[in-house]
C-alpha cells in the first residue's frame, strides 16, 4: 500500500483504539450479564416480598403496584420467626466458639510442633470433611436420641462440628504455617512454653485467620439443612433453613411470606459479604491453593 | 520446620479436636457400617443381624441405579457448567475496572445465601403459573404455554442443575481468580514481546497456569455435587417420579421416611465408598496433571 | 557470662546428620564466630547451645553445669535471629519487656529496665512504635535490647547482619563490637561472611558439613589454616590452589614448568610427598617485569579502585594475582609472575590437611 506514512500511522492507531474499545465493551457486557445472572433471583425475591398478595398471582406486572410490608409482618406474627432466627444465631455462634476453641490449639500444634503421627491425623481430619453427611446422619440421630439431645441446640452444634472443625483446622494450620519459625524460637528463648507462645505471640498474629475461620464456620452452621431437618422437632431448636424449607402452607404456598422470610434471612449475610468479602476470599483461597 | 521441646506436650493441643472428631465423625461412621449389616427398626425395637443381605438387595434395586445415574448426571453437568462459567467470570473479574471489590462481592452473593433459600428462590422462579421464568419466556414469544419446570421428568433435573450452578459458581470464580492472580506479570510481558495474540496468550500461558486452580475446583465441586441434598430436596423432593432423586435423597428417605435404617445405612456406606473412590481418583489425576504442566 | 563447652555433641534429623561430634570451648566473655557456608550446621550448633534443639549425643556445659536437658529460659541464653523475630503486634517497649514479664519480674522493675536498655541502645523515641515502623538498623537494636535485657549468660547471634546493605552492615558491625566491649558477655556469632568473622571475633570456628575444621584467632586461621577447606573459606579473592610435584631441586607446576626451590626452603624437597597441593594467596603473588616463576597470558583484569585483580591463564593452570591499582596490564598480554616463598602453603592431595608448619 502506498499511502502516505502519516495516514498509515493514524490507521494503525485507530485499529488499536478500536481493539481497546472493543475489549472494554466485551468486558462491560460480560460483567453486566454476570451481575444480572447472580443478582436477579435475589432481587426478584425482594420484589416478590414487597408485592401485595393480589399482585403475586399474575406476572406481569413485574413490579409491585403498591409495595407493602404485609408479608414481613405475617412472617413474624404467624410463626415465631424471631425465635427461629435466634436459634440459628445461637447455634452458629456456639458452633463457631467450639470450633475455634478446639481447632486453634490443634492447628498450632500441627503447624509448629511435632505431633506424633501428624500427617496421618491431618489427612484423617481433612478426610472427614469429605464425608457425605448422609453417611452419618442416621447414626448421629441415634446417638443424639440416646443422649437425649434431640431438639436442642447442642445436637446441631455437635453435628455441625463434624464439618466445620476440619475446615477450621485447615484454614488455621495454613495461617499458622505462614508465621515465621523464628518467632516461636524467640518466644521460647524469652521463656515461653508452647502454650504461652500460642497465647502471647501466635494468637494475636493470626487474627485474620481466626476471623476467616470464624466467618466460614458461622456461614456453614447458619446454612446447614440436613442435620437441622433431622434433629430438630419443634420451634425450640428449629433453625432458619428448616423453617424456610417447610414453610407452612395448607392449600397454596404463601409465596409472599416465603419471599419475605428469605429476604430477612439473606440480608445480614449479604451485608456481611459486601463488607468482609476480602477476608472470605483470602481465607478460602489460602487453604485451597496451598493445600 | 517444626520444633520440639520436652515440656511441649503437643498431644494435649490436639486432644480436644481429636476427641470431638472421634465422637461426632468416626463413631457415627462406624455405627453406620454396623447398622448396614443389621435390620434395624427403632420404633418397634427390632434389631437383628443380616450380614451383607442389604448390599445384595441394593445391587438388585433399580431405584438405587436410577439414583446413581441421576447423581452422576447431575454431577457431570453441574460441575462442567460451574467450571466453564467460573472460568469466564474469573477472567472478567481479573480485568481492571472501577468498584471491582464491590462487584466481586456482589458476584459472590449466591454462594452466601443459604442453600434452602436459594432453592426456594428458584422454586418461585420456576413456578408453572406464577413464575417469572415462564412469564418472561411467554412475553418474549419463545414458548406458547407455561412449562412445568419442576414437574416434568427431564426438565426437573436440569432445573435443579441450573439452581445448583447459580449457587456454587461463585466458589469456582473465587478459586480460579486466585489462581489467575498468581500468574507472574513477566510471562505476559514476554509473550507480548514475542508477538503473541490475545488468544495465543490465553491458550498457551493462562490456561496451563490455571490447571491447579481448575483442578482443585473440579475436585471440590465434584465431591459436593455427589453429596448433593439440600437444593434438590427442597426444589423437587426427589420427584417427579424419582427422576431427581439423588443418592443422598434416596438414603434420607429410606432412613427417615420408610424408616429402614439398616437398608438406608447400607446405601449410605455405598455412597461413602463411591465418593471416596472418586475423591482418590481425582486427587491422583490432579497430581499427575500438575506434575506434567 | 559463662564459659560454654560442647563435648562430643551430635545432632541428626531423621537420617541426616546436621552436626557430628562437635567439641568447642568458648571462654568467658569471648567473642567467638562460627563461620561456614549454608548447610554446614552452624545454625544448628547455635540452636543446640541455646537449647532450642536437644543434641542426639554429647553434652553442653555452661561453667561446668550440664545444661543439656535445660530449656532456653533455664539456661539464661539470649538469641538474636537473622530475621530479628520481633513480635509484630507488640510495641518496642512491650517487645523489650516480654522476656522480663515471662520471668515474672515486678512491673515497676520491668519498666525501669526497659528504660535503661532503651537508653543504652539509643532507642528511647521508638518505644511506642511497632516493629514494622522501624528501619533495619533500629529493628536490630530492638532485637539486641530484647536479648540483653535479661542479662544472659551467653549471647547468641544468628547472621544478624545478612539482610542489610553493605554500608549499613559495616556501621552495625562496629556497633556490635563496641557493645561487646561494654557488656562483655560470652558471645557466639554465626555468619557466612568471612570479613565479618575476621573483623569481629576473638576466635573463629570454621565449620563444614557438620564438623569444626579449625578453631583459632582470625590471623592464625588466615595465615596458618589447618586444611585446604579452611584456606579456601577465608580470603577474597580466594586462595589459588595448584597441583604440584616435587622434582629433585624444584617444584613442578602443572604443565611441566619447574620452579627451583631456594635454600631457605630446602626442607621441602625431603619432607613433602611427591605430589601435593600448593596454596598461594593472590596478595602473595606479583607480576614481575621479567624472570619470576613462570609466564602466563593475562586473561582478565578487574580494577577495583584500591587494587587490581589480574586473572592469569597458562596451559594447565590459572592464577588470580592481586596488585596495586597503578600496575597496568592489558588482557592478551603475556606476563611474568612470581610468588613469595615465605607465604606458601602446602596441603595433602588426599586429605587436604596442611603440611609442614
Amino acid at each position: 500500500m502506498n499511502r502516505p506514512r502519516v495516514t498509515q500511522f493514524f490507521s494503525k492507531r485507530r485499529d488499536r483504539v478500536i481493539r481497546y474499545v472493543g475489549a472494554r465493551l466485551l468486558v462491560s457486557v460480560g460483567l453486566l450479564f454476570t451481575l444480572a445472572f447472580c443478582l436477579f433471583p435475589v432481587l426478584w425475591q425482594v420484589i416478590t416480598a414487597l408485592k401485595p398478595a393480589s399482585d403475586l398471582a399474575t406476572v406481569p406486572p413485574f413490579f409491585p403496584t403498591q409495595p407493602t410490608l404485609d408479608h414481613f409482618h405475617t412472617v413474624f406474627t404467624q410463626r415465631p420467626f424471631a425465635r427461629i432466627l435466634f436459634n440459628s444465631t445461637a447455634v452458629a455462634i456456639l458452633t463457631t466458639c467450639v470450633c475455634l476453641l478446639a481447632g486453634t490449639p490443634a492447628a498450632f500444634a500441627f503447624a509448629k510442633l511435632r505431633v506424633p503421627g501428624q500427617r496421618g491425623l491431618l489427612t484423617g481430619i481433612l478426610a472427614v470433611s469429605m464425608f457425605p453427611p448422609i453417611a452419618i446422619v442416621g447414626s448421629l440421630f441415634l446417638l443424639i436420641r440416646f443422649l437425649r439431645l434431640r431438639d436442642t441446640w447442642w445436637a446441631l452444634i455437635l453435628a455441625d462440628t463434624t464439618f466445620t472443625l476440619p475446615l477450621t483446622i485447615w484454614v488455621l494450620t495454613s495461617f499458622f504455617r505462614d508465621v515465621p519459625d523464628d518467632l516461636l524460637r524467640a518466644a521460647r528463648v524469652d521463656g515461653c512454653t508452647a502454650r504461652q507462645a500460642l497465647w502471647h505471640v501466635f494468637l494475636p498474629v493470626v487474627t485474620p485467620g481466626l476471623t476467616t475461620a470464624a466467618l466460614l464456620t458461622f456461614v456453614f452452621a447458619w446454612n446447614e439443612f440436613l442435620f437441622a431437618l433431622t434433629f430438630t422437632a419443634t420451634d425450640a431448636s428449629r433453625t432458619v433453613p428448616v423453617e424456610i424449607a417447610l414453610f407452612p402452607g395448607v392449600h397454596e404456598m404463601p409465596w409472599g411470606e416465603i419471599a419475605a422470610a428469605a429476604t430477612v434471612v439473606s440480608l445480614p449475610l449479604l451485608i456481611l459479604v459486601v463488607v468482609a468479602q476480602r477476608r472470605f476470599v483470602s481465607g478460602l483461597t489460602a487453604g485451597a491453593v496451598k493445600g | 520446620m517444626r520444633q520440639r521441646q520436652n515440656n511441649d506436650h503437643p498431644v494435649l493441643f490436639v486432644l480436644p479436636a481429636l476427641g470431638l472428631m472421634l465422637v461426632v465423625a468416626v463413631y457415627p461412621l462406624i455405627t453406620t457400617f454396623w447398622l448396614s449389616l443389621r435390620d434395624e427398626f427403632p420404633i418397634f425395637h427390632l434389631s437383628c443381624f443380616v450380614g451383607l443381605s442389604h448390599y445384595v438387595t441394593l445391587w438388585n434395586d433399580p431405584r438405587f441405579w436410577q439414583s446413581l445415574a441421576n447423581t452422576a448426571y447431575f454431577t457431570a453437568v453441574s460441575v462442567s457448567a460451574e467450571v466453564a462459567l467460573g472460568l469466564g467470570v474469573a477472567l472478567l473479574l481479573h480485568q481492571v475496572f472501577p468498584a471491582r471489590g464491590l462487584i466481586r462481592g456482589l458476584v459472590l452473593m449466591p454462594w452466601f445465601i443459604p442453600t434452602v433459600v436459594a432453592a426456594r428462590l428458584w422454586e418461585w422462579i420456576y413456578h408453572p403459573h406464577f413464575g417469572v421464568l415462564n412469564a418472561l419466556l411467554l412475553q418474549g414469544g419463545l414458548i406458547t404455554t407455561g412449562l412445568n419446570w419442576l414437574g416434568q421428568p427431564t426438565l426437573a433435573l436440569h432445573a435443579a442443575v441450573v439452581a445448583d450452578v447459580w449457587k456454587t459458581m461463585p466458589f469456582a470464580v473465587l478459586l480460579i481468580l486466585a489462581g489467575l492472580q498468581t500468574v507472574p506479570g513477566d510471562l505476559y510481558r514476554a509473550a507480548r514481546v514475542d508477538g503473541a495474540t490475545a488468544a495465543q496468550t490465553f491458550w498457551h500461558i493462562t490456561l496451563p497456569w490455571l490447571v491447579p486452580a481448575v483442578g482443585i475446583t473440579v475436585l471440590f465441586r465434584t465431591l459436593d455435587a455427589l453429596r448433593v441434598f439440600d437444593v434438590v430436596y427442597v426444589l423437587t423432593g426427589g420427584g417427579p417420579a424419582n427422576t431427581t432423586e439423588t443418592l443422598s435423597i434416596y438414603t434420607y428417605r429410606l432412613s427417615f421416611q420408610t424408616l429402614e435404617f439398616g437398608y438406608g445405612a447400607a446405601l449410605a456406606v455405598v455412597t461413602f465408598i463411591i465418593i471416596l473412590v472418586v475423591s482418590l481418583f481425582l486427587q491422583f489425576l490432579l497430581r499427575r496433571v500438575s506434575a506434567t504442566t | 557470662m559463662a564459659r560454654v563447652q560442647l563435648v562430643g555433641v551430635g545432632k541428626h534429623f531423621g537420617q541426616t546428620a546436621a552436626v557430628t561430634a562437635l567439641t568447642l570451648d568458648v571462654a568467658e566473655g569471648e567473642f567467638l564466630t562460627i563461620l561456614g557456608g549454608s548447610g554446614c550446621g552452624k545454625s544448628t550448633t547455635l540452636h543446640l547451645i541455646a537449647g532450642l534443639e536437644s543434641p542426639s549425643s554429647g553434652h553442653i556445659l555452661f561453667d561446668h553445669d550440664d545444661v543439656t536437658a535445660l530449656s532456653p529460659r533455664e539456661r539464661n541464653v539470649a538469641v538474636v535471629f537473622q530475621s530479628y523475630a520481633l513480635y509484630p503486634h507488640k510495641t518496642v517497649a512491650e517487645n523489650l519487656a516480654f522476656p522480663l514479664r515471662m520471668s515474672r519480674i515486678a512491673a515497676a522493675d520491668v519498666r525501669a529496665r526497659v528504660r535503661e536498655m532503651a537508653r543504652l541502645l539509643r532507642i528511647e523515641e521508638l518505644l511506642e512504635r511497632k516493629p514494622r515502623q522501624l528501619s533495619g538498623g533500629q529493628q536490630q537494636r530492638v532485637a539486641l535490647g530484647r536479648a540483653l535485657i535479661r542479662r544472659p549468660r551467653v549471647f547468641l547471634l544468628d547472621e544478624p547482619l545478612s539482610n542489610m546493605d553493605a554500608r549499613l552492615r559495616v556501621a552495625l558491625r562496629q556497633e556490635l563490637k563496641a557493645l561487646h566491649q561494654t557488656v562483655r558477655t560470652t558471645l557466639v556469632y554465626v555468619t557466612h561472611d568471612q570479613e565479618e568473622a575476621m573483623v569481629l571475633s576473638d576466635r573463629i570456628a570454621v565449620m563444614h558439613a557438620g564438623n569444626i575444621l579449625q578453631c583459632a584467632p582470625p590471623r592464625d586461621i588466615y595465615a596458618r589454616p589447618a586444611s585446604r577447606a579452611v584456606a579456601e573459606l577465608l580470603g577474597n579473592p580466594p586462595i589459588n590452589i595448584l597441583d604440584a610435584e616435587v622434582n629433585k631441586t624444584s617444584v613442578m607446576l602443572p604443565g611441566g614448568q619447574a620452579v627451583p626451590v631456594p635454600a631457605t626452603h630446602a626442607a621441602w624437597l625431603t619432607r613433602l610427598p611427591q605430589r601435593f597441593q600448593l596454596g598461594v594467596r593472590p596478595e602473595h603473588l606479583s607480576l614481575t617485569a621479567a624472570s619470576g616463576c613462570a609466564r602466563a597470558r593475562v586473561r582478565h583484569v578487574e580494577h577495583l579502585g584500591k587494587e587490581t585483580h589480574v586473572l592469569l591463564e597458562a596451559e594447565s593452570y590459572a592464577l588470580t594475582v592481586r596488585t596495586d591499582a597503578d600496575h597496568v596490564v592489558q588482557p592478551g598480554e603475556t606476563a611474568w609472575w612470581g610468588w613469595d616463598w615465605s607465604h606458601l602453603l602446602c596441603f595433602d592431595s588426599q586429605s587436604g590437611a596442611r603440611l609442614l608448619t
